[in-house]
């Protein structure tokens, strides 16, 4: 397992934003800890799904791994070399990004062929229009975009293929991994299987590897080889796909699953197993930052923060009940 | 039970723009029956929304038209109500919920004021404050507001995105109607959140005995909630049936082709099944299956008329030549 190549490894990643201080509001200046200490490696040609509910810090991850925002602490190496604003260039030529919106992220006043080429003037300077055609060419043709609408502007496209344009964007200067946020969450579901499917088989034919934000359960479950699941700024399970669907741990993770609307009218499903909704980032709870919507939670988790353990099999879990012989959060 | 509580026949509304017209709802018939949960499911465009605006006539007079149709509830023709009656029927017989909550509420008014509103607006004589306050509490802790005295102060802005949605419940639920039209309640909200906000509609539906219009995009929530599905497509309806029906024994392509493109949790498929296109704009007058260009099975006789929507089964329709044909 561990022969496999280490692409990108986030160790104890912290990332606190000021929360703005009101004029007649003294003392200590308050902060989001939006990421609170999250380490993980990701493995060439896998596909790492993170999934987590809205706030719990997932986009925060593919930001401040992609350096797009600064880190309060922690480091982000790159095949065993620290990311460094000296090496940041060489780093995110081989790391590209993909949005959520496909609306947003592409320049209404720039043709879609300016758009895929735009890497290109920046990572690979001086290439000549030819050049540049001979890359974008086989590029637009994977993503199933024709050459000769990248005439085109973003607004004369669909949803579905304004997506295609952003992943063939991000695919120019031939990148090993992709952090991909939300990527299909703004498109209709017919829409949504097309768009999986590409990312399916770019994987397969060039060698992929993906950080894939969703906070659909499904989706991730589709396209993961494994899962990290987030809560409030951490990572509070990882593991390999089938395990975690198979053996889930975290009662936090089970409530997610169960509260999942399957569409299936015999089956039981979309369960309101927990209360309430998660706590503000600014004040988090003290101990395990899931004990107070816990239906397991013992006086232990309040006082106590539950560190990230390894219980075997590389699945990781950060949950007291779970660490200790107290294992009482039954397999249900 | 077995009366019906409301009957749309033949509705159509048409937007008008600069250049073309399109059939946003064409030719929509249904009817729903006391304490049912009826869904509307559909990809975005496909006309879910207009259907159930339409209901109450909250349609833009400037860009859009009832063409057709009845609407018929309580002995009244709803297309053709004047503002009055409508007036009267909005938010106390008929209720609505929409999908953001933080937009839908006023963020100048206390979540008590908003809630009287709906209150003062239809109620006969006037409610005498302190029994107006003791109605407003009762009915946040219906929706599962906690220490509701002391929220009732609260202004939107200070509650969570579920705490809200629970608010603008609590205002359709002001006035017992007798049908809560729910357009996308659930979409702003985590799925956690969306679960318990679903359980309550739920719960009050049997406690109010209301009849409730789920419009939902999401497959799954309508599989949980609801006792009949409309399926729409291009502003038409192209399968209407029982729960069990839509999802066990699907007769229209784009139903079946909908079903097999959401990832599923209980087993791994290596490929999802895609409709291929994209969801088309139709213009009046539609003179094909309006599937046909991403149907798999569709031939000329698909393009020359559109099919009628008819029986495939008990309570089960489809708008589709080869519905009785068994796929796969």
């Amino acid at each position: 397992m561990d022969n496999r190549e280490v692409l990108i490894e986030a160790v104890n990643v912290k990332k606190y934003f000021p929360v703005k201080r009101g004029w007649f509001e003294r003392g200590e200046r308050k902060t989001v800890k939006a990421l609170d200490g999250v380490s993980l490696v990701l493995y060439k040609g896998e596909t790492l799904g993170v999934i987590g509910e809205s706030g719990c810090g997932k986009s925060t991850l593919a930001r401040v791994i992609m350096q797009l925002v600064p880190a309060t602490a922690g480091e982000v190496y790159y095949k065993g070399n620290k990311v460094t604003p000296e090496n940041i260039m060489q780093f995110r030529r081989q790391v590209q990004m993909v949005f959520q919106d496909p609306y947003s992220s592409l320049d209404p006043r720039m043709s879609v062929g300016r758009i895929i080429e735009e890497p290109l003037r920046v990572h690979m300077k001086g290439l000549t229009a030819v050049q540049k055609e001979e890359i974008v060419r086989p590029v637009v043709a994977k993503v199933g975009i024709e050459y000769e609408a990248l005439v085109k502007y973003p607004h004369e496209f669909s949803g579905g293929q304004r997506q295609r344009i952003g992943i063939a964007r991000a695919m120019v200067t031939n990148p090993e991994l992709l952090i991909c946020d939300e990527p299909v969450s703004a498109l209709d579901m017919s829409i949504q299987a097309q768009v999986l499917n590409l990312f399916k088989g770019l994987q397969k034919e060039l060698g992929f590897s993906y950080l894939f934000i969703s906070h659909d359960m499904s989706v991730i479950k589709h396209v993961s080889d494994r899962i990290a699941v987030m809560y409030l700024g951490k990572i509070v399970e990882l593991a390999d796909k089938k395990e975690l669907f198979d053996n889930t741990l975290h009662p936090y993770t089970k409530a997610l699953m169960n509260a999942i609307p399957v569409p299936d009218p015999t089956v039981e499903s979309m369960k309101a197993d927990l209360t309430g909704e998660p706590p503000s980032p600014i004040n988090p709870p003290k101990g395990c930052s899931f004990h107070e919507r816990c239906p397991y939670a013992t006086a232990r988790c309040s006082e106590e923060t539950p560190h990230l353990t390894d219980m075997g099999n590389g699945h990781m879990v950060s949950c007291h009940l779970c660490h200790g012989a107290e294992r009482e959060v039954e397999n249900a | 039970m077995d009366e019906n509580i409301i009957e749309v026949r033949g509705l159509k509304t048409y937007y008008y723009t600069a250049t073309k017209v399109i059939p946003a709802a064409d030719d929509v018939t249904f009817s729903m029956k006391k304490g049912e949960v009826l869904g509307i499911v559909g990809e975005s465009g496909c006309g879910k929304t207009t259907v159930a605006r339409s209901l109450v006539r909250l349609i833009n007079k400037n860009t859009a038209r009832i063409e057709a149709g009845e609407i018929l509830f309580d002995n009244m023709d709803l297309s053709k109500a004047t503002p009055r009656e409508l007036s009267h029927i909005r938010g106390n017989r008929i209720s609505m919920i929409f999908q953001d909550p933080f937009v839908s509420l006023s963020p100048v008014y206390t979540v008590g004021n908003q809630i009287a509103e709906v209150m003062r607006a239809h109620s006969k004589e006037k409610i005498d404050r302190h029994e107006e306050r003791r109605i407003i509490i009762d009915l946040m802790k219906k929706v599962g507001i906690p220490s509701p005295e002391m929220r009732i102060k609260d202004y939107p802005y200070q509650l969570s995105g579920g705490m809200q949605q629970r608010i603008m419940i609590a205002i359709a639920l002001a006035c017992r109607p007798d049908i809560l039209i729910a357009d996308e309640p659930t979409t702003a909200l985590d799925v956690t959140v969306q679960a318990q906000v679903l359980e309550l509609i739920r719960d009050l539906k049997d406690e109010f005995q209301m009849s409730v219009i789920l419009i939902s995009h999401n497959l799954g929530i309508v599989a949980n909630m609801c006792d009949r599905i409309l399926v729409m497509y291009g502003g038409a309806v192209v399968e209407e049936g029982s729960c069990y029906d839509i999802f066990k024994n699907p007769k229209h392509p784009y139903t079946r082709g909908l079903l097999k493109a959401i990832p599923s949790l209980s087993e791994d498929r290596d490929e999802l099944f895609s409709i291929p296109g994209t969801v088309p704009t139709f213009t009046v007058p539609v003179t094909t299956c309006r599937f046909a260009d991403r149907c798999p099975h569709a031939t000329e006789q698909c393009r020359c008329a559109e099919p009628e929507l008819r029986d495939v089964g008990p309570g089960h329709k489809a708008r589709c030549v080869f519905a009785d044909r068994e796929w796969d």
